[in-house]
């Protein structure tokens, strides 16, 4: 399912925070939003989930508009994993997971299709931690849960608000691997917003830089990762050269601008 | 899971009628009374006064233990603190402002149910209104602090009432503690549709429940509007606190407690129901035992209330401690 932004505005009282976004994304990419802090991405996240209203301009989720749907039938278009997920108390793994069924639920719990649910929970590979309390649980295994959440949505397109923060580097990597796991296996369209360039290097086909709420570039890593990026966006003098392995291109930082 | 289910069913039931059987042999009515309503029929003096007396109370016990439970349980997913209850939140004391306010002012005859109801349900939503414009845009966890704030409020105008009339302290007695004793099948009758009624819709909402428990983008992003989904959740809290009210006055601490041990046995709403129903079924056999060990002493015997403030006291700082 694509996603295709429309000359897109969005401001606060106090300040414009978006200003003219064009952005298409088609079905099945994966494109990671980059940008410093308070550039607008999270908000460009969340515009696209719809749980912000554009001052302007259109959102199109497979060609419907987004305020011409229902809320629950948003969430049956696309799941959002957002920054964080307040406990809750004695909630477990499975009653968590279980909520993705919602959307296509009836009153009382009608139509539960549990069988979705426990591919959701092999998928994520949390089968095992379905009988646990949620806090019991490591930061990797619980953002392993909330993946297999989004499963259960069952929704075609997934966005993804910094998945990786306030991970160890292993888990970090073993998130983005099981988000591209998922994408491939389902056929997800990702838009996840991310931190880390070289993350966003590896496991993104596409990356939108956005600067001072517009897009300032918008192409493969190849293309979008540059000195001039380093410099001009994020205001470092750096270097960037190509991993051998892997053939995307890395950041080597060296001074604060 | 699946398997689990109806063993789940059949262990509620069964603690049910356990509780059911306990609460009618605390009566102190003699069995052979009890037992001789099972064919069916109310024969002779001592059949008669269990089927209009103590049946009554059971169920009116069993009703209100469950929309207490079910309200607090509510309240909890929604306001997102495990310390919101109806008697922490305006609810309960506006009801029973209302009831007593209603009383005073010759509103409504002290029998009616319906009255009682009407009045527990108006008190009821200013109470849970004063809360809501008290903490007015704020997050929705600071609502127990302005809820409390609400409740002494409306608590102290009670009182007022009660000292402008001092006449009518014995009366408001039952009320204020909270007791279930003293209800008949005529105050049964339209209250435990209205308690039916309540838990129905709070069971048809138990998914939204919990799909809004941990916050609003969460909510929102599973296809419930979040604002919304609180004010249905908050006018089922409203509803079945009234009809608890109008039925016992203020029984404290079964909807505090009743949610807490439905969440650590994996439940939701139909749990915490039967976690309600039971403990204050529980706490009235205990006041029944303690009113004729204390034989004589009052009118009212040992209100229910007073039980449940002191053992919901000891199951909450038991849980607070192993927390």
């Amino acid at each position: 399912m694509s996603v295709k932004v429309e000359d897109l505005h969005f401001s606060y009282p106090t300040r414009p925070v978006l200003t003219r976004i064009d952005l298409t994304v088609e079905p099945g990419e994966f494109v990671a939003l980059v940008g410093v802090n308070g550039c607008g991405k999270s908000t460009l996240l969340r515009l696209i989930a719809g749980l912000l209203r554009p001052s302007s301009g259109r959102i199109l989720l497979g060609g419907a508009e987004l305020t011409s749907l229902s809320r629950r039938q948003v969430a049956r278009r696309l799941a959002v994993l957002h920054q964080s997920l307040p406990p809750v108390p004695a909630m477990t793994v499975r009653q968590l997971v279980r909520q993705g069924r919602y959307p296509h639920q009836g009153p009382f719990g009608l139509l539960r299709e549990s069988d979705s649910m426990d591919e959701a929970l092999e998928l994520a590979g949390v089968a095992h931690l379905a009988d646990r309390v949620l806090d019991t649980l490591s930061g990797g295994e619980r953002q392993r849960v909330r993946l297999a959440l989004a499963v259960a949505q069952n929704t075609r397109i997934l966005l993804l608000d910094e998945p990786t923060a306030h991970l160890d580097i292993r888990h970090q990597l073993e998130v983005l691997e099981l988000v591209r796991a998922l994408r491939e296996i389902r056929g997800l369209t990702v838009v996840t917003v991310l931190h880390e360039l070289d993350h966003a290097a590896r496991f993104a086909e596409r990356i939108v830089a956005l600067h001072e709420g517009r897009v300032w570039a918008d192409g493969p890593p190849k293309h979008v990762i540059t000195p001039e990026l380093l410099a001009d966006v994020f205001g470092v003098a750096g270097r960037v050269v190509t991993d051998e392995l892997h053939g995307s291109p890395r950041c080597l930082l060296d001074a604060a601008l | 899971m699946t398997s689990a289910r109806p063993a789940r069913g059949v262990a509620a039931a069964a603690l049910l009628l356990a509780v059911a059987a306990v609460h009618l042999l605390a009566s102190g009515q003699p069995l052979g009374a009890i037992t001789g309503l099972l064919d069916g029929a109310a024969d002779g003096q001592a059949e008669k006064i269990v089927w209009e007396l103590s049946v009554p109370r059971l169920l009116t016990a069993l009703l209100t233990g469950a929309a207490l439970g079910v309200a607090g349980y509510v309240l909890q997913a929604t306001l997102r603190n495990t310390l919101a209850a109806p008697e922490f939140s305006g609810v309960n004391p506006g009801a029973v402002l209302g009831i007593l306010g209603g009383l005073t002012l010759g509103l409504f005859p002290a029998g009616s149910a319906a009255g009682a109801l009407l009045a527990a349900l108006a008190g009821g939503a200013l109470g849970g209104g004063l809360t809501w414009l008290l903490s007015a845009g704020r997050d929705p966890a600071g609502l127990v602090v302005h809820g409390l704030l609400g409740s002494a409020l409306l608590a102290g105008l009670t009182t007022m009432l009660l000292a402008y009339q001092p006449s009518r302290f014995g009366n408001a007695l039952r009320w204020l503690i909270g007791s279930v004793e003293g209800r008949v099948w005529e105050h049964l009758a339209l209250t435990s549709w209205w308690i039916a009624g309540g838990i129905a819709v709070a069971w048809a909402c138990a998914g939204m429940l919990a799909v809004l428990s941990p916050s609003d983008d969460h909510a929102a992003s599973l296809g419930v509007h979040p604002g919304l989904g609180r004010a249905v959740a908050l006018t089922v809290a409203i509803m079945l606190t009234a009809g608890a009210a109008s039925l016992a006055g203020a029984i404290a601490f079964v909807g505090l407690a009743a949610p807490h041990v439905a969440r650590r046995l994996g439940g939701r709403v139909r749990t915490v129901a039967v976690v309600g129903a039971i403990a204050l079924a529980g706490a009235d056999s205990l006041a029944q035992l303690a009113g004729q060990l204390l034989d004589g002493t009052h009118r009212l015997g040992i209100p229910t209330g007073v039980i449940t403030a002191l053992a919901g006291a000891a199951v909450l700082i038991r849980l607070g401690r192993s927390q």
